[in-house]
């Protein structure tokens, strides 16, 4: 490996870990927001929703473990360098997938429900949402 | 309207077509920019909404294949990236995309896009 890809294994290493240490504590509130809101949505009895809240569920777990992988990870070895560099230079593109799939299917749900009796859940919602919004702006904002 | 959506994320995929859908929208789908380019012409979208990091052919080169092919390039195309990068905008327009927009959708922004790129009705 020649200095200048080591140097940027290094700068892509130290900015992603401070990255995903930032986003760590919305990241872990978004899944207790996701948590509430199924629990509200099992209340409410709204099994239409199930599927969507899974999806939901899914893409923060997502989440959870791509910024859990790189919080105090050591840089890599030389000889993994180059495929580990590979990996995680498009990182914010794998970071944005999951949040747009949450904001987009709580956007999804908000159409749904907004014409019934469910401002509980629709509160849940908002809080889901503007979490997603709020992690969407760290992720373009950290540079 | 029809429309198609070439978007590998299945679960981008279920959503946005189900929005479009909601909206009045008819939706067919690719997974990939082989299928695409090879449903641009057996489906006949009226307009297609092209995520541009696909795999097996990106959606820079779908685009320029569609747009390259007689049969297909009267075809309006709406590029869509995660990418809110500078630079990106210009790649799309130069590989052939007639619009350009960025994930997340804010679904009521789209819409203007597609509807300003609807085909016209001959002689309308």
């Amino acid at each position: 490996m020649d200095l200048k890809t080591a140097e940027r294994v290094g700068q892509v290493h130290r900015e992603m870990g401070e990255l995903c240490l930032a986003l760590k504590r919305p990241v872990d509130e978004l899944s207790v927001q996701l948590g509430r809101l199924s629990a509200k949505a099992i209340e409410n009895r709204a099994s239409d929703a199930a599927a969507d809240l899974d999806r939901m569920c899914a893409a923060s777990t997502r989440l959870q473990v791509l910024t859990a992988a790189l919080i105090g990870s050591p840089e890599p070895a030389s000889q993994e360098a180059l495929a580990w560099l590979a990996a995680h230079e498009h990182l914010r593109h794998d970071l944005r997938t999951p949040l747009n799939a949450v904001k987009g299917y709580g956007e999804l749900l908000m159409e749904d429900w907004q014409d019934g009796d469910a401002t509980s859940m629709i509160a849940e919602l908002r809080q889901v949402v503007a979490t997603a919004d709020q992690l969407l702006l760290m992720i373009d904002d950290h540079r | 309207m029809k429309i198609l959506l070439v978007e590998d994320n299945e679960m981008n995929r279920d959503m946005l077509s189900r929005r479009l859908v909601r909206k009045g929208y008819e939706v067919v789908m690719a997974v990939d920019g082989g299928e695409g380019v090879l449903m641009s012409v057996s489906a006949a979208p009226e307009l297609i909404l092209m995520d541009m990091s696909l795999p097996v052919i990106d959606g820079w080169e779908a685009t320029r294949r569609i747009k390259g092919a007689p049969e297909t390039r009267h075809i309006p195309i709406i590029g869509l990236t995660a990418h809110a990068m500078a630079g990106d905008r210009e790649k799309a327009l130069e590989a052939g995309c007639d619009e350009y927009d960025t994930k997340p959708i804010e679904l009521e922004r789209l819409i203007g896009k597609i509807e300003a790129l609807r085909p016209r009705a001959p002689g309308g």
